[in-house]
């Protein structure tokens, strides 16, 4: 980022590569829509390029990224009237859909058990409370660990801790009978 | 929870399958971070520069409108002023007889007015002449035609103060020459004798325009061209001109 602030673009090319796939799944996994994703999506590496200048190594790159991205979603969750520390139950059809289907290796009954499991642990995630959920996706997507979450959430790490140990309890949970 | 869990969990997570962002969505992020390097932020110091520059020039503009005010503000008339102001009051034109001109109450109060308008102006065109000498030296010699509208320009205010019934008392010649430049033919006269009072150069031409009208031809070209050898720089004013030039 040190390097694209002064003037490189290449560099930014690069990150973007390293950190588009983890970044996309974790706000896709954040909102209720593909839609809702792909924009603030867009809108979080513009908030980056827009704040290059004032990144400063501290930590690394994806802590940094993913503080905005934290931001960003807060404002949107907040346009929709929830909370981050909300508890509330989300509906579950809205989650979004993956399809091992298309892989063409798999057969039919390994993907029906597959899709079982994948909407087993797609609703359980969808059903984490934001705080839970956005604790765990850092951690699945982003590499982060408790102390970065912490640094991104803009909370203290015993709070990280436990909102992790939380979501990971229950997708376990979830997933025990498979 | 045992980090063995963990492990089981997040591989089961990431065998959902990975996401991507549209293609279009790649595109516009990538175009922007490439605008945002070309539309680079001014230097810090372009701001500062910038806005004491703008002072400069504001403060420049300033002074130098205060310093033309006085001069570009005045009007003509006042401008006029100190020119006229030492000249002689001079008599208003001699009235009409009262047979010849029967409304007289309502011509009278504006004779007064005639001969200072009409004074005024020889005395300021003069001024201005003064100050402009050289380019108008060689424009002396011009063609009456443009003389009369020159005169006419000049003239115009104290044509429209003048009143008709002085035209009976006007010289015959005087009243040609200030007809043909379209000047009120009272303002004519008016101001020629004034500056006859002041102007020994209008006196000289004065002689010369009676020798004209004597039919003393080659004397007043004698005369004429001795003045203008005398004087280059004098602009004889068209009336004047009218009646001095050779035939």
């Amino acid at each position: 980022m040190l390097a694209y602030a002064r003037g490189d673009a290449a560099s930014f090319e690069t990150l973007y590569g390293r950190h588009r796939a983890g970044l996309f799944g974790f706000v896709l996994r954040s909102v209720k829509t593909r839609a809702e994703a792909e924009e603030l999506f867009q809108e979080i590496w513009m908030r980056a390029i827009e704040a290059r200048a004032r990144y400063q190594p501290t930590a690394r790159f994806s802590t940094w990224l993913y503080t905005i991205a934290h931001h960003r979603l807060i404002d949107h969750w907040r346009a929709r009237g929830l909370s981050l520390v909300s508890l509330d139950a989300h509906d579950d059809d809205d989650a979004p859909a993956l399809d091992p289907a298309a892989d063409a290796s798999w057969e039919p009954h390994e993907i029906a058990v597959a899709v079982q499991s994948r909407d087993r642990l797609a609703r359980a995630i969808a059903a984490l409370p934001l705080a839970q959920r956005e604790a765990f996706l850092l951690h699945a997507e982003g590499g982060l660990t408790v102390p970065e979450i912490a640094r991104a959430t803009a909370t203290n790490e015993e709070a990280a801790k436990s909102r992790l140990r939380y979501a990971l309890n229950k997708l376990r949970e979830a997933i025990a009978d498979d | 929870m045992t980090e063995r869990d963990d492990d089981e969990l997040l591989r089961r997570y990431r065998a959902l399958g990975t996401e991507a962002p549209s293609a279009s969505a790649d595109a516009a992020i990538l175009a922007a971070s490439r605008r945002a390097l070309r539309a680079r932020p001014l230097p810090r110091w372009a701001v500062p520069v910038s806005i004491a520059a703008v002072l400069v020039l504001a403060l420049g503009l300033v002074l130098e409108m205060q310093r033309e005010a006085p001069d570009a503000g005045m009007p003509v008339e006042t401008r006029g002023a100190p020119a006229s102001a030492p000249e002689p009051v001079e008599p208003a034109a001699p009235a009409p007889p009262a047979k010849s001109v029967a409304p007289a109450a309502p011509v009278a109060p504006a004779a007064p007015v005639a001969p200072s308008a009409a004074a005024r102006a020889p005395a300021l065109q003069q001024r201005v002449e003064k100050s402009h000498a050289p380019a108008k030296a060689e424009a002396k010699h011009v063609a009456p035609a443009p003389r009369a509208a020159e005169a006419r320009i000049q003239e115009a205010p104290a044509a429209g103060a003048a009143p008709q019934p002085a035209a009976p008392a006007v010289p015959a010649s005087a009243l040609d020459a200030a007809s043909r430049a379209n000047v009120a033919p009272a303002a004519a006269p008016q101001a020629a004798k004034r500056a006859l009072a002041v102007d020994p150069l209008q006196r000289e031409l004065e002689r010369i325009a009676r020798l004209r009208e004597e039919g003393r031809q080659d004397e007043a070209d004698a005369a004429l061209a001795a003045f203008e050898r005398a004087h280059p720089d004098y602009r004889i004013e068209p009336a004047m001109w009218d009646r001095v030039r050779r035939r």
